[in-house]
């Protein structure tokens, strides 16, 4: 499962690493094992980004089931007017 | 700070209020007589959110002190319309969705009455001219100018009825 | 997904027949419930509410642009007769930097409402009065006197960005950077999205497009100012009446800025008079609870226009760099933005949702967008309706207008030729689902107005604009009163027409006329925790909560009416509006009014409820708006003669209302593109504090603002629902430069497009 991270995330954990690697059947699984990669990535990806599975943006994303999906992209949450 | 004794006719009734030096007509129909129809957009005289009549003619009340309206004749949305039914404008402006958060509504109401009042058939190009002094943020006034169109027509035709009924 | 939501919806003992599918009560036009008091003058607005006993509130703020508060005396305006407290930043809670959620950062919020040690635009909240009259309270707030060191302003994106140049706050460290910054900037924040290899692929283009534009810093404009009163007990609980576009929003803001407990500030909702996202925020509630708090009365504070401009608001004016690259045939092969917004006097611009919706409504393999999150001593950023995205548009579409006339090609085929579509992976990483976009650009093509000859010194223009639709947290509940009359109560304040949507979603989903249905907006007392109203997402998801809440309501229903026959509940099925006991010809079946009868003997009350988060199936929103314009050689006055907004609207619950949005947004966008701009002096002081010299369009500005809406069902709504709030005020920028820009020959590249722009181009 491949798993994409915003520049701001990408640089305050992963080393400028944008595009990352974990496994899991359920959202919070990827999350936890990202988190054990690198460490405080969870926290981070909590405050202000929404979570894009393929056709749908995610807030308030949690153990969304991810068997049939084939990448998961964290993007700034969106705001409306 | 002294105050002054206000007498005027608001909506037909005979009032009498207590009003500050600088406080404007506005200011009296919201505060001192609870008339708060009337709405404040700017009081700087630009949105016309606060559009009476004084002694028959269109004004923005935040531009008139309330010792001015000493003695006058005040017409504000709570005066137009019966108990029982709506004016024309007020009916046409539900018809064709003429308003959406409604701030600005009391005064276009006011203000496209002293209009039609005045001119029964107004153009379009006339209905905006004469509307430009009324903000409206939410609707493009696209279904207003068209709700005026509507209600003058309706308003002519009563007139018509009520001539022809006169005449027989 | 979505189909799985819609399953949920599904009544399990009911079965959808066709028939059923159409729609009796959606897609018509009826008067809207709360109309008569909004036509009549009754409707209560923010600064309609008077309370017993209560103060009246005025506000000291800062003249100067950026500078440090030395000291605030406020004796001379204590000793005023009929004042009765002052209140400054110290009175609020005490917040730290890290206070901050993922909406907001309540160390800056309240930093905003009340300026700490330093002043950072010129309006900024200092102090706060209650007196015992408005006049007095106005008084007393000119008689506060603050000492001030004067700083100097950093009043644009360039000053800002310069070495060497003030810093408006020290804690701000530039994120996102590849390597961490060292040193304070003025700029909060880097973004980038980044699909494919855009830098590598532009080596293939044929034809390239290279250009920056620039906007101004523009207001929402709703024409009812701010307003609240609050009201504080001694057993430290406070009740706050105001309007705005979320009553959980107050309060949760206010709480935190106070120091007390959510659950000990109660909300209720005034009708709100505009809103656009600038009511997506607080400035006024904390500071009259804390004066009521000191006084023991309740406070209310109203501000005036000149306050509004000076300190709501405002959305980002900004700029942007694009590169378009295509073949000859005009297929887009790479695009690049980069994108600098102003984010006020406090981080958090707009700018990444900018980068977002840029390049989304077409089909580009390879784009890259970067974002510049700016500070600069102006009011701080707040929502406006579709939040970024107008900026980013203006200049893409620009940047494609410029490509067609370059390959020779209609700009509507050069657009159809590129378009997103179902499947189409969006720049910023999501692939779509059934969109309408395609549809709009052929709407357009076979409409009368694209087909219309234009004159000398006459141009057209056309855009198209994207934003994504949100769903949320919405809650509905739903009773059958006595009568058999019903009422729905949801928590979204009605900023548009949306009790009319409400009701006539619950008439669809009961069965029942409009007319026996009565929507009400509850406080935050009377209803579970609702977001705000915006981002489109309330006739989609609080709509879906009141369909939810409906649907629960007609199970109840019939279970009351199987018990009321005797029979087994699996019997009973709910068909227009009546429970039906399903192969007995014998039981006549009951309506609404009956069942409310046999309420009470078979077992109390009836209503039904839902509380939900709509996490998917926010149907993406398309338009595309058609512009004529004339510009006179002379004056360089632009005028708008045609105007033709087109988008695809999901389904239309009341399609006035939703033509009205459609009109709204265009009439707010071709402000933004010809008058409306923030003028400030070279100290820093904005110019242009009125609606006379900070001109929004009127209605001798305009002509009649045509629609077309197209219906492409958003497949995650039991009725096809989309948003379709934000998204018309993102083409009419693009639209209305591509028509100026065409008519005179040039291309503009500076909003807004005023008189003295256009004379110095055709000079």
């Amino acid at each position: 499962m491949k798993v994409f991270i915003p520049s701001q995330i990408a640089n305050g954990y992963t080393n400028g690493l944008h595009e990352l690697n974990a496994e899991g059947e359920k959202l919070d699984q990827v999350i936890r094992s990202l988190d054990d990669q690198y460490p405080g990535i969870k926290n981070a990806l909590s405050e202000g980004f929404a979570c894009a599975l393929e056709n749908e943006i995610i807030h308030d994303w949690f153990d969304e089931d991810i068997k049939d999906v084939k990448s998961v992209r964290f993007i700034p949450a969106i705001e409306g007017g | 700070m002294n105050k002054h004794h206000v007498s005027m006719s608001v909506n037909g009734d005979p009032v009498e209020i207590l009003c500050e030096t600088q406080q404007t007509l506005l200011d009296c129909l919201r505060d001192e007589l609870y008339l708060t129809g009337t709405k404040e957009g700017c009081s700087t005289g630009d949105c016309g959110a606060c559009s009476v009549t004084l002694n028959g003619r269109l004004v923005c009340s935040c531009l008139v002190l309330g010792v001015e309206a000493n003695g006058c004749d005040v017409q504000t949305i709570e005066g137009i319309g019966s108990e029982k039914t709506l004016h024309p404008l007020q009916k046409t402006f539900l018809e064709e969705a003429a308003l959406q958060c409604g701030v600005c509504t009391p005064g276009f109401i006011v203000a496209a009455k002293s209009l039609l009042d005045e001119k029964p058939n107004p153009s379009e190009e006339e209905i905006r001219y004469w509307l430009a002094g009324n903000l409206c943020r939410c609707t493009g006034y696209d279904k207003i100018i068209k709700a005026v169109i509507k209600a003058a027509k309706i308003m002519r035709e009563e007139n018509e009825q009520r001539t022809n009924r006169r005449a027989n | 997904m979505s189909s799985v939501r819609t399953e949920e919806l599904t009544r399990p003992n009911r079965k959808a027949t066709e028939e059923e599918n159409k729609f009796k009560v959606i897609g018509t036009r009826p008067v809207r419930p709360d109309g008569i008091d909004k036509v009549t003058g009754k409707a209560n607005f923010g600064a309609d509410i008077v309370l017993n006993g209560m103060l009246y509130g005025a506000i000291h703020r800062s003249k100067h642009a950026h500078a440090l508060i030395k000291k605030v005396d406020v004796s001379k305006a204590l000793k005023l007769e009929g004042v009765k407290s002052i209140i400054t930043h110290s009175d609020l809670a005490t917040l730290k930097p890290t206070d901050k959620n993922s909406n907001v950062n309540f160390f800056d919020l309240a930093r905003n409402v009340l300026a700490k040690d330093k002043v950072l635009y010129d309006g900024h909240a200092i102090a706060a009065v209650a007196a015992i009259s408005q006049t007095i309270a106005n008084e007393a707030a000119r008689l506060i006197e603050v000492e001030y060191k004067i700083l100097k302003p950093v009043m644009n994106i360039k000053t800002a960005e310069k070495k060497n140049t003030p810093i408006i706050d020290k804690n701000i460290f530039t994120e996102g950077l590849k390597e961490p910054a060292k040193k304070p900037s003025n700029i909060a924040k880097k973004v980038e999205f980044l699909l494919g290899d855009p830098d590598k692929t532009f080596e293939q283009a044929e034809i390239v497009v290279d250009r920056k534009y620039s906007t101004q810093t523009v207001h929402q404009g709703y024409i009812e100012p701010h307003a609240c009163a609050a009201s504080y007990t001694k057993d430290n609980q406070a009740t706050i009446w105001c309007s705005s576009q979320g009553a959980f929003m107050v309060r949760a803001y206010t709480a935190k800025l106070c120091g007390l407990e959510t659950s000990k500030i109660k909300v209720i909702p005034a009708e709100i008079g505009g809103g656009f996202g600038g009511k997506t925020t607080i400035y006024l509630e904390p500071l009259a609870v804390k004066l009521s708090e000191k006084t023991g009365r309740p406070v209310k504070i109203v501000m005036n226009r000149t306050e509004v401009m000076r300190a709501t608001g405002p959305t980002s004016g900004g700029t942007a760099h694009v590169k378009l690259g295509a073949d000859k045939k005009g297929n887009f092969i790479a695009g690049l933005i980069e994108l600098k917004y102003e984010a006020g006097a406090f981080a958090g611009s707009p700018v990444g949702l900018g980068c977002m919706t840029a390049f989304a409504p077409y089909n580009l393999k390879h784009v890259k967008c970067t974002g510049w999150d700016v500070l600069v001593n102006r009011p701080k950023a707040a929502a406006y309706r579709a939040p970024g995205a107008p900026v980013a548009a203006f200049a893409v579409e620009s940047a494609i207008d410029e490509l067609a006339s370059k390959l020779q090609m209609d700009p509507i085929h050069l657009r159809l030729k590129n378009c997103a579509t179902e499947g189409t992976t969006a720049p910023y990483g999501v692939t779509f689902d059934k969109i309408g976009h395609k549809e709009c650009l052929e709407a357009a093509l076979n409409s009368n107005h694209y087909r219309k000859k234009l004159k000398p010194y006459q141009g057209r223009g056309i855009a198209s604009g994207f934003w994504f639709n949100i769903g949320g947290n919405s809650s509905a509940e739903i009773m059958i009163n006595e009568d058999g009359n019903v009422t729905v109560a949801t928590g979204n304040p009605d900023i548009g027409g949306s009790r009319a949507s409400m009701a006539m979603m619950a008439a669809e989903t009961l069965g029942i006329n409009m007319e026996n249905v009565k929507p009400i907006v509850a406080d935050t007392e009377s209803i579970p925790y609702s977001d705000l109203t915006g981002g489109s997402r309330v006739t989609f998801a609080t709509g879906k909560a009141v369909i939810e809440a409906a649907e629960d309501m007609i199970t109840e229903m019939c279970k009351r009416a199987a018990k009321f026959w005797k029979v087994d509940p699996a019997q009973v099925e709910w068909k227009n509006g009546k429970a039906i006991c399903i192969e007995r010809t014998d039981i006549e079946p009951m309506s609404m009014k009956q069942i409310a009868k046999i309420a009470f003997k078979t077992g109390g009350a009836i209503s039904g409820k839902a509380n939900i988060n709509v996490k998917k199936g926010a149907g993406p929103g398309f338009g595309l708006h058609i512009c004529d314009v004339e510009v006179d050689p002379e004056t360089g006055r632009v005028t708008v003669l045609k105007y033709t907004a087109i988008q695809d609207v999901g389904k239309a619950i009341h399609p006035s209302y939703v033509e009205g949005q459609l009109q709204g947004g265009a009439a707010q966008g071709i402000g933004w593109a010809l008058n409306e701009e923030y003028v400030y002096s070279k100290d820093g002081n904005l110019m242009n504090t009125g609606f006379l010299d900070y001109r929004i369009p009127v209605a001798s500005d305009l002509p009649m603002i045509e629609t077309i809406l197209v219906e492409v069902p958003n497949p995650g709504h039991p009725f096809g629902v989309r948003g379709v709030g934000e998204t018309p005020i993102v083409p009419p920028l693009g639209a209305v430069a591509n028509a100026v820009s065409n008519a005179i020959g040039r291309r503009m590249t500076d909003l807004p497009l005023n008189p003295i722009k256009i004379l110095s181009e055709i000079g």
